[in-house]
């Protein structure tokens, strides 16, 4: 602004000393907000490769109910599954086929050469979403495994295999705390030597669902101390002591 | 006190000031998406959502960054005040910003299962002791209603009903929404996102509208400090060529309000520098059409009463000025807001 010319004032036009000055300051201001987006945006972590499918697909198998549903394929394969939203796989359809072999329509979830079936909607189809098929086979064989304490991080296997991308972390951790409490079972996530994921579904002292105990540890870094046991190609720990959290 | 207040008028600047911010958020928007989708492509992409929830709540935080660095700034240099103009706008938007990042969290996070969104994602955990399992969508939350409380509150229509202090009071919790803001971010997405640049971004911004704050409050006290000794009835301000036509003159006095005297049309007056609206520096302003006009907001006052020009009725005290020779006295005394005064005569302008 130079001597004698009018100051700004906003209902009034803009006086020419006022426009080159203001004009720098938008436009530096324009370029930090450019800055910080770029900044903010580029520096994201990568969510992890996974794919929620989007076909419908059938899958042959023996359904066995507990802990939670899952569905042996003839190649030893296990398959957990859910419902559509924040449900696990547990009731209607599901209920009273335990043991039997099955066909299961739905839409996979993957990630790491891991699978799980989202149940169709009964709407989608014109059979049953599980048809029950007759008898089915033996439940897979249990070894028990070493390792007692392990460190990682509980998350929902449904979100974790693809459903949301991140699929973990305290800003997923209300997700995750809905999804477990809505039965999807919860799995401890720790990382192998090689950095991959390793896997395992969490149980209670006697093998049963103990998802109610875990809100409050979901999407944060957890020590829990059980027993590690091999399921078919499942591995799975039961605890022995209450989950914590790890305080850095 | 009054309980009138100004229409918003709605002119060319601030059309091209709401613009401008339309574009900045665009920009922002855009950018931020399009590096999202570029980067993590095919089975590593980032869920749309996540992409939304993350683009709108950190456009909210660098955009509140912009709305507090505009005061000390505005103080510190006049040229940055055009963006005190239409502030309020975007303090307004900082709230709309953070309330589709809130919805989109509610949505997206807390819907579609078997609870309440809200009590599902206020209430996944209540470790008030734990950093990594503090419940930090609860400082989100509290900030989100101090933000809407200011952006309900932001109209003129409230600042004259609710009175300037306590108007004032509610909108300096825009301090504690930031501070809120920064710990919602610390001791959430920080727990999982490990990039260094977070922690020196959000570093930066605090320490940059910290140093702003702090040189602008020093600059202010060093004024008071340097302030003329009030005691006597007449103070020697300064001389009468120092005044420029039109223009005003900023008067400290130590442990007094400060004084704006202003020349024009061959005359002297004094009122306060204290404008009723914002407390702006009216010495700063300028004689418009006949009145001081404030350079933060273009409020009016007469110079020779210190009241607004009908029908705005807002008034401040007015102060009596003497020229002696060629020095420019003031009584230190203020009158009664909207008071008249003779304005002196400037002995140079009546020679020539
Ligand atoms: S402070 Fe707003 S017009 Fe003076």
């Amino acid at each position: 602004m130079t001597a004698g010319e009018r100051i700004y004032v906003g209902y009034l036009p803009m006086p020419r000393g006022t426009r080159k000055p203001l004009l720098l300051i938008v436009g530096g201001l324009m370029w930090a907000i450019l800055f910080a987006s770029l900044a903010i945006a580029l520096s994201q972590r990568d969510p992890g490769s996974a794919v929620w499918g989007t076909n419908l697909e059938s899958f042959e198998g023996t359904l066995f109910e507990s802990p939670y549903p899952v569905l042996v394929t003839d190649r030893g394969e296990t398959l957990m599954i859910v419902r559509m939203g924040k449900f696990g796989g547990r009731g209607e359809g599901v209920g009273g086929l335990d043991g039997r072999r099955v066909r299961a329509h739905g839409r996979l979830l993957t990630r790491d050469g891991r699978r799980l079936i989202e149940l169709a909607d009964a709407s989608e189809l014109d059979s049953s979403v599980v048809e029950d098929l007759g008898p089915g086979a033996a439940p897979s064989e249990r070894t028990a495994l070493s390792g007692e304490i392990l460190g990682g991080e509980i998350v929902d296997y449904k979100c974790f295999l693809g459903a949301m991308k991140p699929g973990d972390g305290k800003a997923h951790q209300a997700c995750a705390t809905l999804c477990i409490t809505g039965g999807i079972p919860p799995v401890l996530v720790s990382k192998n030597d090689d950095g991959s994921n390793h896997y395992q579904l969490i149980l209670g002292a006697n093998g049963e669902p103990i998802h109610e105990q875990l809100t409050g540890f979901i999407g944060i870094p957890v020590e829990v101390r059980g027993n590690a046991e091999r399921w078919g190609d499942l591995e799975v720990i039961r605890l022995t002591a209450p989950v914590v959290a790890v305080n850095p | 006190m009054t309980n009138q207040y100004r229409l918003v008028q709605w002119n060319h600047h601030k059309k091209v000031y709401d613009l401008l911010l339309a574009g900045a958020i665009v920009v922002y928007l855009v950018a931020f998406i399009g590096v999202s989708a570029i980067l993590h492509t095919g089975d590593n992409a980032i869920s749309v959502l996540i992409v939304l929830i993350r683009a709108f709540g950190t456009g909210a935080i660098v955009l509140l960054h912009v709305v507090l660095a505009i005061g000390p700034l505005a103080r510190l240099s006049p040229r940055f005040s055009p963006l005190l103009y239409n502030r309020r706008h975007l303090g307004v938007t900082t709230f709309l910003l953070g309330l589709i990042h809130a919805t989109l969290v509610l949505v997206f996070y807390g819907g579609s299962g078997g609870e309440n969104p809200v009590s599902a994602v206020l209430g996944a955990n209540s470790d008030f002791t734990s950093v990594t399992n503090f419940p930090y969508t609860l400082l989100g939350f509290v900030a989100l209603l101090i933000l809407f409380l200011m952006a309900a509150t932001s109209h003129d229509f409230w600042l004259a009903n609710l009175g300037a202090r306590f108007w004032k009071w509610l909108h300096m919790l825009v301090y504690v929404a930031y501070a809120l803001l920064v710990m919602h971010v610390v001791l959430g997405v920080l727990q999982s996102e490990k990039s260094l640049l977070y922690p020196i971004l959000l570093g930066a911004g605090a320490i940059t509208l910290g140093g702003l704050h702090v040189v602008a409050g020093l600059k202010e006290a060093a004024k008071t400090r340097a302030g003329l000794d009030a005691r006597g009835e007449w103070v020697d301000v300064c001389a009468v060529d120092e005044l420029e036509e039109k223009r005003g003159k900023v008067v400290c006095l130590k442990s007094q309000e400060r004084v704006a005297i202003f020349k024009y049309d061959g005359k002297l007056s004094a009122i306060s520098n204290v404008c009723k609206h914002q407390g702006g520096p009216l010495g700063e302003g300028q004689i418009i059409d006949g009145c001081v006009t404030c350079p933060w907001h273009g409020y009016q006052y007469l110079p020779e009463n210190g009241q607004s020009p009908p029908p705005y009725t807002e008034k401040i005290p007015t102060y009596e000025v003497r020229v002696e020779g060629d020095r420019v006295l003031l009584n230190p005394k203020a009158n009664e807001p909207g008071t008249p005064v003779e304005p002196v005569r400037d002995p140079k302008a009546s020679e020539s």
